[in-house]
């Protein structure tokens, strides 16, 4: 269902980020992206979600090849994903309920059905009780979490994590990692990029090994 | 609900929501708009209340035919049947001697001076209405009847009005020319606090648009806060314009009670009112357009 065929991915100013990347991920594989930094897990990521195009090679999602996507479907594209960011990008002006909330909002749900999967979503990461606060007042786990229903909330078919577990300590980060495994086993496709020992280890996944851009074999 | 109704009660909301939470900021811009778009109303008004007053006044006679004090009866007809055969006199109406110091002793109060002369001084006339002559038309027919025998004296009248009529159809044509110019800096004063707002919430907007947000879910809120802006701009320049022209009536009946002229300012009809209320939204959504377009799809 994710498809990367002899992908390049070279930035403005000449810095290769992947090269040659062949790859397929299956419906309701859970799969970790493990490199060191700079390695280019993000990218991976990015061009999955299309918010970055392949310099060369093709990547294709559900079957379609995302270069072939017209700029109106790519909304629509991005609703089945659910996306959690390396940097976080919560909305520190709204409550934590708005911040969930904000995907349901662009798929146009009504008042009460938001309400309640915003509510449940809050209530798989531990955050039930903390729907009016800022999130500036989350602690860093906390707001790692809140992030993780926001992108769930909206039921997507593949969950893209970037560094879920970022400053996490491995208790912490354990029980993220449970978190991802019960989603997966719910049917959702899960891609973690991560450098953290702790998901590894705990999730047993399938695992694509990147160096400097090129994929390694799998290891176990 | 459906799911379009809702997008759009949600945006509303959205722009409502954040009109209120800067209710100082948001009055401030409604002031200035309201001051732009006050400025060709308020002329338009002004000019309106002018041709009104100058329209009254030029449907009077343009000539006045006054014929020779010692004028018959047969003298009369003669007059009477050259000027109905002249080219382009829509109407002759004849004010006879006694009617016209009838209609004096009333009018001016001069019933007294009236008895103390001997005999009614005033001579028989013609009023004569026609369409449309020019100012040189005018003078030449004014020329032509003067050399007819047994008329005394020809006037042209209302000249003034007619005069400040034509005046007013150009202040018309000038307040329109100012309403686009001023329309133009309504616009840019939108589009700039639109700008502004959207920079302020680029983030959200990058968020939004990472996570599946098409460019009219992301616009639509603007568009509304817009929209809103113009109306409260729209209502202030109404206000602005109902004040002043009030303000300004009651002077005027000072100069009205002197020269026995009623000149007023009206007040802007509701139609009238409506249209620019609905224009100044359309205005406002229409820069808010204009100022998310250039960010979101470029
Ligand atoms: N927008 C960009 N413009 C230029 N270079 C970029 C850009 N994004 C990433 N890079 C470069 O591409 C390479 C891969 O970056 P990427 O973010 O994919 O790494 P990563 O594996 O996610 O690293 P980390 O673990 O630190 O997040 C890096 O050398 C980075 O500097
Ligand atoms: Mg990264």
């Amino acid at each position: 269902m994710i498809r990367f065929e002899h992908v390049d991915k070279r930035y403005p100013g000449g810095i290769i980020a992947l090269q040659d990347v062949s790859l397929r991920i299956e419906r309701g594989e859970l799969v970790v992206i493990a490199g060191a930094s700079g390695a280019g897990k993000s990218t991976m990521l990015k061009l999955i979600a299309a918010v970055e195009q392949p310099s060369a090679g093709r990547v294709s999602v559900n079957d379609e090849d995302l270069r072939g996507l017209r700029a109106r479907a790519l909304p629509y594209l991005r609703r089945q994903l659910g996306l959690v960011f390396q940097d976080h990008k919560l909305l520190f002006d709204r409550s934590v309920f708005d911040n969930v909330a904000l995907p349901l909002a662009i798929a146009g749900l009504g008042r009460k059905e938001t309400s309640r999967r915003v509510d449940a979503a809050l209530d798989k990461v531990g955050l039930l009780g903390r729907s009016h606060a800022s999130p500036i007042a989350l602690s860093g786990g906390e707001q790692q979490r809140l992030c993780i229903a926001r992108a769930i909330v909206h039921r997507p078919a593949i969950l893209l994590a970037d560094e879920p577990t970022g400053n996490l300590d491995p208790d912490h980060a354990g029980a993220i990692a449970t978190l991802f495994e019960s989603f997966n086993r719910a049917g959702v496709t899960v891609v973690i990029a991560t450098h953290d020992r702790v998901v590894i280890e705990r999730l047993r996944p399938r695992r694509l090994d990147l160096q400097a851009g090129r994929l390694l074999e799998a290891a176990p | 609900m459906t799911g379009w109704l809702r997008a759009h009660a949600r945006a509303l909301g959205a722009a409502l929501g954040r009109i209120f939470r800067h209710p100082a900021a948001s009055l401030l811009e409604a002031i200035v708009l309201g001051m732009a778009l006050a400025l060709p109303l308020g002329l338009y008004v002004a000019i309106d209340g002018v041709h009104a007053f100058a329209s009254r006044h030029a449907s009077a006679p343009e000539l006045s035919v006054y014929l020779a004090l010692g004028a018959d009866q047969r003298a009369i007809d003669a007059v009477r049947a050259r000027l109905e055969g002249l080219d382009g006199v829509d109407r002759v109406d004849f004010i006879s001697r006694q009617d016209a110091a009838k209609a004096l002793r009333k009018s001016a109060g001069l019933a007294e001076a009236l008895d103390a002369l001997p005999d009614n001084p005033l001579p028989d006339a013609f009023a004569i209405h026609g369409g449309g002559w020019g100012a040189s038309r005018l003078e030449r027919l004014r020329s032509e009847i003067a050399l007819w025998p047994q008329v005394a004296l020809v006037q042209v009248d209302a000249g003034w009005a007619r005069t400040l009529e034509a005046a007013a159809k150009l202040g018309r044509a000038v307040a329109a020319l100012l309403g686009v110019m001023f329309g133009l800096a309504a616009l840019a004063i939108v589009f700039n606090t639109v700008r502004l707002q959207l920079l302020d919430r680029r983030d959200e907007i990058e968020l939004s648009r990472l996570i599946g947000a098409t460019p009219g879910f992301i616009c639509r809120p603007f568009v509304y806060l817009g929209a809103l802006q113009g109306l409260l701009g729209g209502a202030v320049a109404l206000l602005l314009v109902l004040a002043a022209s009030a303000w300004l009536n009651a002077a005027l009946v000072d100069f009205s009670i002197a020269y026995g002229a009623h000149l007023s300012f009206r007040a802007v009809p509701w139609g009238v009112a409506g249209a620019i209320l609905a224009g100044a939204g359309l205005l406002g959504a229409t820069a808010a357009r204009l100022a998310a377009g250039r960010q979101l799809w470029a």
